[in-house]
């Protein structure tokens, strides 16, 4: 039909309306084939907004329901009393690290001594176990030949020991049949030497040719500093290490006898030191022990809740099974079971009431342990040799003052707290946002803390974008500015063409490759300034967040570019015509010119990163837990979990419906919103940008 | 063959500029003089956004059989015009016409009970840039046709040959109707363009600059070509090119910011031109 | 220094004489910065393929004919059983043919024998499985893409519907692919409904329909975990890919087209049938491409709308069809039946692999070889969509 149309005006002699032209073909209520038509295509248009309302539909509709379930958990974590509990519990975690930060400080005062020989000595042990793995095919089958050798040595020595004590007068028959024995066992004798003496060659040689191309001992090679002969005889030590070798390689023993002698002289120094420590420990031993004997009471309350959360269900459950059955005394039974249900709640208020009790006791054990703690973190030595304890004590400080206000706000929450207190809708939702917590599958208490993911995917994609961003713009800069038309043909498809790489694929590389091929640089010691270098993981946040930026660089590239090509050519032309040089160019005018939209490069290679899922799932590490952050930037160097790891991961593990399938699709549902907010963002600045 | 057999006495009627020759169109309307003024513009404003006229106030009527020329300097809204005769504009979502009406053939082409599919087939176009399918010759021409309906292989093959050599292409391509109208020259591309309007047999012709892509000796062919389609067709004809507009049209309509300065006939309006502006345009002084 | 002033009286005599040198080294150096940074990149993704080129090509070739490792594409993924006799020659079989040569050599001692699970056999299962997914994936993803890019690009007009339809397709385009996986989960799975027996039944209240008449019931239950379930999901996902590719090329059609088939009295549809949608067809073949490309290579998606890591039988073999129904009934519940099964997919075995079994010189050919012929697929397609693009771009001129 004719679009709006001011002009024509309605009239009473439709008969020669639209005259000649009039429109031919069917009309259904006005509507003629083109407008179905048109409908259908608009109507598929439409498809994508019904998606993203059914995407949001689908994921609120799971993930609020979370909310009202968790709400319940946190209820009964508070009226169990386990909430209280935890109050001791983190106690006791602050005194834990305190303790181990003083613990790991002495061991390490105590090794620094034999440094040089526990080195080698670690080196040894790793070298060595590269090497049997590497070599356990040729290496089995001697061990299985010559326990089959040592059997047939074991039967002959046996045989012939009879044979001496039998008297040949008496028992010719059992001699004639031990010496039939004895020449049969010496065949085999004589068939498994030969190829056991075949087989020792061909170990040795498959070990020297692992040792000679293994990395992990060129690195140790390269750190250790050994002199030739030392080298020398570690490799006889490595390789003399055959299935039946007795004791350690004398090279070996004498390390180990080194390391201990000088251990044991350092320990005569820090004999004060350890005192200290066991005191640190035996100062807590009240606490635990209180902890233990409340995280009972808490448990057993806990249990009633759940009996009683349930009880309806159960009850409904026995009643349905009683209606099935057709046996009447079944039946009967059935429904007498079904009666013996307690729906009565639990009375919490007795159930907790030790709790309740036990907080005088506990400020008696909190407040004494407290000026003991204080008074041997005093007596912890100020000095010492090495920059880990060093560390370590600093830490173990730092614990106690953190130890210290956990105690005082502990005493005062305990204080106040009352199980029957309301748990707020709104804590329940902050429990989620800000928990620190993600802890499943317990049998103390679920919780949903997000903050844990959250920093672990943040951390993995502020990486990814550290590293891609320069690498990507500045190949955008080349291509697009200073590459000659030929190379520009070349290397644009090129780095376009890594998007294609699917990233399950180098998920795959960043375990098999990159993961072993990080550690082994990190151990370089001319490396050691970078932080978090040496890296004991081979799945770390480090790892995955170079994966991520390889992937985001034909993103954040390909952005860039078209940033850099929409700078209008008479800008470069004008600089150019000043008498400035390309580069001058390239880096004052047509940069700064694109900075939006360079801007919003980056910002959408963000939002592909922090969805993206497979790569954070295999490399990793999924380790739940906020990384330490007091190693400032060798925090890289942990391993972490992610919003989208996490999904991945759990979701096919877990009950539809239950509260932990929900969190989950809460957790999408951030996602969700991330990923929107990321999108919008970028959309801004670019609209920004096309209006310059 | 039967197609244009049909429709073919019809525009026989019209083209000669007597008054009381038109016979068809006089069953379906009354009056004879409408007949003759295939074309009537009625105080028409229209606007591309819905709010700010680029025509104003146009009243023009355009004879039957005649090639009338719209000149004017770019901008002027003479291809506007032009393209509401066969409602294109209605491609721009937000154009419309905000007063007055046009009148083609006795109808109110923006009444809403016309279709402007059926509009079109009656009145055809020709563009500024030659724009052949990518199609062969033959299908080019029978495109018109096809779309239609028309599936009978001799009467679509007798339209081509027709329109082919109303076009005055029929010569040049014969030999090779299956070859791409891709290939062909400007000129030629041009004149295929027109052959494939021509097939479908309009009653009107709209020329959008038709000669502004071609080079001096095409230029004369198509004009050429559109004198002699005279006979049997109305034309209307955008052009910039003054010279042009005195060598092919009958009367010659001047534009200038919208509004239509003077309409008249070619000798006259390049002649003796009445209004100021109009002489000083095609004397030069601006433009 | 003696040397500067020379260049600087030199640089007065003659104003045109070329830049100082310190100041070329530095836009020399600040260049090589750039591209040694691009480079670089380049560097980085030579390396990988090459590394999985050269530890997964061993496991596909053979030095004799035919050539390839034919066990390995027409065969799935098995738990592979490594075992010595006891001569001391060791053997690797997949497991069916481990207890099919216990039965031919009965006598046979076996000394030693350790398994690895997903390490036998091939990939003929994953293979499949990926391949369905992504056929049914683009079958629906360019049926609603080309209809949306069309009525996008010819039908629509400026105003609020359309741009709230660009606004989702662009935020559909960001969308966390695991977040698809979830969306997929909840409606295709857990929700789309299906035509089952009462016995079969798993929802209750509106959510089970009786059909008139009839035993049946028309369950939004879902469709379980199947194929449908994840080519559903995945088309969803490359929706924006597939919209904005099919886009281009309706945009790359001369305007021309359009007017010329409209000023002959065209219908809006007749103009799109005959003058737009043939000469955008090698468009779309290129976006359905690009789309495969991108589907292909997807895990998340499917982790829980389709894929199992282990599964016996490819997906046509053993459905279930029910004798008293007839032809139609059969054929149908075939079909169906067909669709609604879960597959093994290449991605999904690759994380199998990758994540869930240790290395060892044993597992290492199955996950390295997969790996390999699953990176030389999509490379191939990848490269396959650039061609195509170029090709046409460079054909395509009126």
């Amino acid at each position: 039909m004719s679009q709006s149309d001011p002009s024509s005006t309605p009239s009473a002699d439709s008969k020669i309306r639209g005259g000649q032209f009039r429109k031919k073909g069917f009309t259904v209520f006005g509507l003629d084939l083109q407008d179905f038509i048109r409908f259908f295509f608009s109507g598929n248009a439409s498809l994508a907004i019904v998606i993203l309302v059914l995407i949001c539909v689908f994921l609120a509709r799971e993930a609020l329901l979370f909310f009202p379930d968790h709400h319940q958990g946190l209820k009964a974590y508070r009226k169990s009393g386990q909430e209280f509990v935890d109050f001791v519990g983190d106690e006791v975690n602050d005194f834990t690290i305190l303790y181990s930060n003083a613990n790991v400080a002495y061991y390490a005062e105590l090794n620094q001594t034999s440094l040089e020989q526990d080195n080698l000595l670690a080196a040894y042990r790793a070298v060595q176990s590269l090497v049997k793995n590497e070599t356990s095919r040729v290496r089995d089958r001697l061990e299985d030949h010559l326990d089959d050798l040592e059997d047939v040595v074991d039967d002959l020595e046996e045989a012939e020991e009879d044979l001496a004590k039998l008297d040949p007068a008496v028992d010719g028959e059992k001699i004639a049949e031990l010496k039939k024995e004895i020449s049969e066992l010496n065949a085999e004798k004589q068939q498994l030497e030969p190829v056991i003496a075949e087989l020792r060659p061909e170990l040795r040689k498959a070990s020297e040719t692992i040792l000679n191309n293994s990395l992990t001992w060129k690195f140790d090679d390269a750190s250790l500093k050994l002199s030739e002969e030392q080298r020398e005889k570690f490799r006889e030590a490595v390789l003399r290490d055959e299935p039946d070798a007795q004791g350690d390689h004398p090279y070996v023993a004498e390390l180990k006898k080194i390391s201990a002698g000088k251990k044991a002289a350092a320990a005569e120094q820090l004999v004060d030191f350890k005192a200290t420590v066991t005191a640190l420990r035996d100062a807590a031993k009240p606490l635990k022990s209180l902890h233990s004997k409340l995280k009972r009471v808490a448990s057993e309350a806990k249990r009633e809740s759940e009996k009683f959360d349930t009880a309806p269900g159960r009850r409904a459950a026995l009643l349905e099974g009683a209606a099935k059955t057709s046996d009447p005394e079944e039946k009967a039974r059935k429904i007498k079971m079904a009666e013996a249900v307690m729906i009565k709640e639990p009375d919490f208020a007795t159930l907790t009431q030790p709790l309740y009790a036990a907080i005088p006791e506990h400020k008696a054990i909190a407040e004494k342990m407290r000026t003991e703690v204080a008074a041997l973190v005093k007596q912890l030595p100020e000095k010492a040799s090495t920059q880990g304890a060093r560390e370590r004590l600093k830490h173990a400080r730092k614990a106690e003052r953190t130890f210290d206000s956990t105690v005082s706000a502990s005493l005062k929450k305990m204080d106040k707290w009352n199980h029957d207190k309301r748990y707020s809708v709104i804590g329940s939702v902050t429990a989620f946002i800000f928990g620190k917590d993600w802890v499943t599958n317990s049998s103390w208490h679920d919780f949903y803390g997000l903050l844990p993911l959250f920093t672990g995917s943040l951390m993995i994609s502020i990486i990814a974008l550290v590293v891609a961003v320069p690498f990507a713009v500045s190949a955008a800069i080349y291509v697009n500015q200073l590459a000659p038309v030929h190379e520009q043909n070349l290397v644009k498809p090129a780095i376009e063409f890594i998007e294609a790489i699917p990233s399950v694929v180098l998920g795959f590389f960043g375990i098999f490759v990159l993961g072993t091929m990080l550690r082994n640089v990190s151990q370089v010691e001319w490396l050691s300034w970078v932080p978090g270098f040496p890296m004991s993981e081979r799945l770390t946040i480090l790892n995955a967040g170079l994966l991520l930026a390889f992937m985001a660089v034909p993103t954040i590239f390909t952005l860039a570019e078209d940033a850099l090509n929409n700078v209008p050519g008479a800008f470069s032309e004008n600089s150019l015509a000043l008498g400035a040089s390309k580069l001058q160019t390239v880096l004052q005018v047509v940069f700064p010119t694109a900075m939006s939209g360079i801007i919003a490069a980056a910002l959408l290679g963000f939002g592909r990163i922090i969805g993206e899922t497979m790569v954070v799932l295999l490399v990793a590490g999924n380790k739940i837990k906020i990384p330490d952050f007091s190693e400032g930037l060798g925090v890289i160097a942990q391993p972490a979990h992610t919003m989208t790891g996490i999904i991945a991961q759990e979701l096919g593990e877990v009950d539809n419906g239950s509260l932990h399938w929900r969190a989950l699709f809460m957790v999408g549902m951030v996602l969700f919103f991330i990923s929107l907010a990321v999108n919008y963002g970028a959309q801004k600045i670019l609209i920004r940008f096309q209006k310059v | 063959m039967s197609s244009s057999k049909v429709l073919m006495p019809t525009e026989e009627n019209i083209s000669p500029p007597a008054p009381e020759s038109s016979a068809v169109t006089s069953s379906h309307e009354s009056s004879q003089e409408e007949t003759e003024k295939v074309i009537k513009v009625n105080d028409l404003n229209f606007a591309y956004d819905g709010k700010k006229d680029v025509l104003r106030d146009i009243s023009l009527e355009i004879q039957g059989g005649e090639v009338t020329a719209f000149i004017g300097p770019s901008g002027c809204g003479k291809s506007t015009l032009l393209r509401c005769f066969n409602r294109m504009n209605d491609l721009i979502p937000t154009a419309s016409i905000t007063k007055g009406s046009i009148e083609i053939l006795g109808t109110d082409i923006y009444d809403q009970y016309v279709d402007e599919i059926e509009l079109r087939k009656h009145v055809g176009m020709v563009f500024q840039k030659y724009n052949p399918f990518p199609k062969s010759i033959y299908e080019n021409v029978a495109y018109g046709l096809r779309i239609q309906g028309i599936k009978d292989k001799a009467t679509l093959d007798q339209s081509v040959e027709e329109s082919l050599i109303g076009a005055g292409l029929w010569e040049e391509v014969k030999d090779r109707l299956d070859a791409s109208g891709l290939g062909l020259s400007g000129g030629q591309q041009q004149r295929l363009c027109i052959a494939r309007t021509i097939a479908v047999q309009p009653k009107i012709i709209l020329m959008d600059e038709p000669c502004s892509a071609l080079d001096p000796i095409s230029t004369a062919t198509v004009e050429d070509l559109i004198t002699q389609l005279k006979s049997k067709f109305t034309i209307v004809i955008v052009t910039h090119n003054m010279q042009q507009a005195t060598r092919v049209s009958d009367k010659t309509a001047f534009f200038y910011l919208g509004e239509l300065i003077e309409y008249d006939s070619t000798t006259r309006l390049f002649g003796s031109p009445a209004v100021k502006q109009t002489e000083d345009y095609i004397s030069g002084r601006f433009g | 220094m003696n040397e500067f002033s020379d260049n600087q009286i030199l640089n007065k005599e003659r104003p045109f004489a070329p830049q100082t040198q310190k100041r070329r080294q530095t836009d020399t150096a600040v260049s090589w910065v750039f591209r040694l940074a691009t480079y670089g990149i380049l560097a980085c993704a030579a390396y990988i393929f090459g590394d999985i080129i050269v530890k997964g090509a061993p496991v596909v070739f053979r030095a004799e004919a035919p050539f390839i490792n034919v066990e390995f594409f027409t065969r799935s993924p098995e738990t592979l059983v490594v075992f010595e006799t006891q001569d001391g020659t060791e053997r690797q079989l997949a497991f069916s043919d481990y207890s099919q040569w216990k039965k031919d050599n009965p006598g046979v001692e076996i000394a030693k024998e350790h398994t690895h699970s997903y390490s036998g056999g091939g990939i003929l299962g994953p293979l499949v499985g990926t391949a369905l997914l992504t056929i049914i994936c683009i079958v629906i993803a360019l049926l609603i893409g080309q209809a949306t890019a069309i009525f996008l690009n010819e039908y629509s007009s400026k105003g609020r519907f359309i741009n709230v339809i660009r606004l989702a397709i662009m935020n559909l385009a960001g969308v966390p692919s695991v977040v698809f996986g979830l969306f997929g989960l909840g409606l295709f799975c857990l929700f789309f409904p299906v035509i089952t027996t009462a016995s079969e039944l798993r929802v209750e209240g509106w959510r089970a329909i009786q059909l008139f008449g009839t035993e049946k019931y028309l369950a939004f239950q879902g469709w379980g975990t199947c194929m449908l379930a994840g080519g559903c999901t995945l088309a969803v996902m490359v929706l924006p890919v597939i919209i904005t590719a099919c886009e281009e090329s309706l945009k790359a059609i001369p305007m021309g087209f359009r007017e010329a088939s409209l000023a002959l009295g065209a219908t809006k549809w007749q103009t799109i049938r005959t003058s737009v949608l043939p000469y955008a067809f090698p468009g779309m073949l290129t976006a359905s491409v690009l789309g495969i490309t991108r589907v292909a290579g997807e895990t998340a998606p499917i982790m829980f709308t389709a894929a199992l890591a282990h599964k016996d039988k490819l997906p046509w073999q053993g459905l279930a069809v029910n004798p008293e129904s007839g032809f139609f009934g059969r054929m149908l519940s075939q079909v169906f039946g067909f669709f609604t099964e879960s597959v093994q997919a290449m991605p999904y075995h690759i994380y199998t692999v990758a994540a869930r079994i240790p290395q060892s010189e044993y597992t290492r050919p199955m996950q390295y070889g997969s790996v390999f012929v699953f990176m030389v697929l999509v490379m191939c397609l990848s490269a396959l969509s650039v061609f195509l693009r170029i090709h046409y771009r460079k054909k395509m001129k009126w």
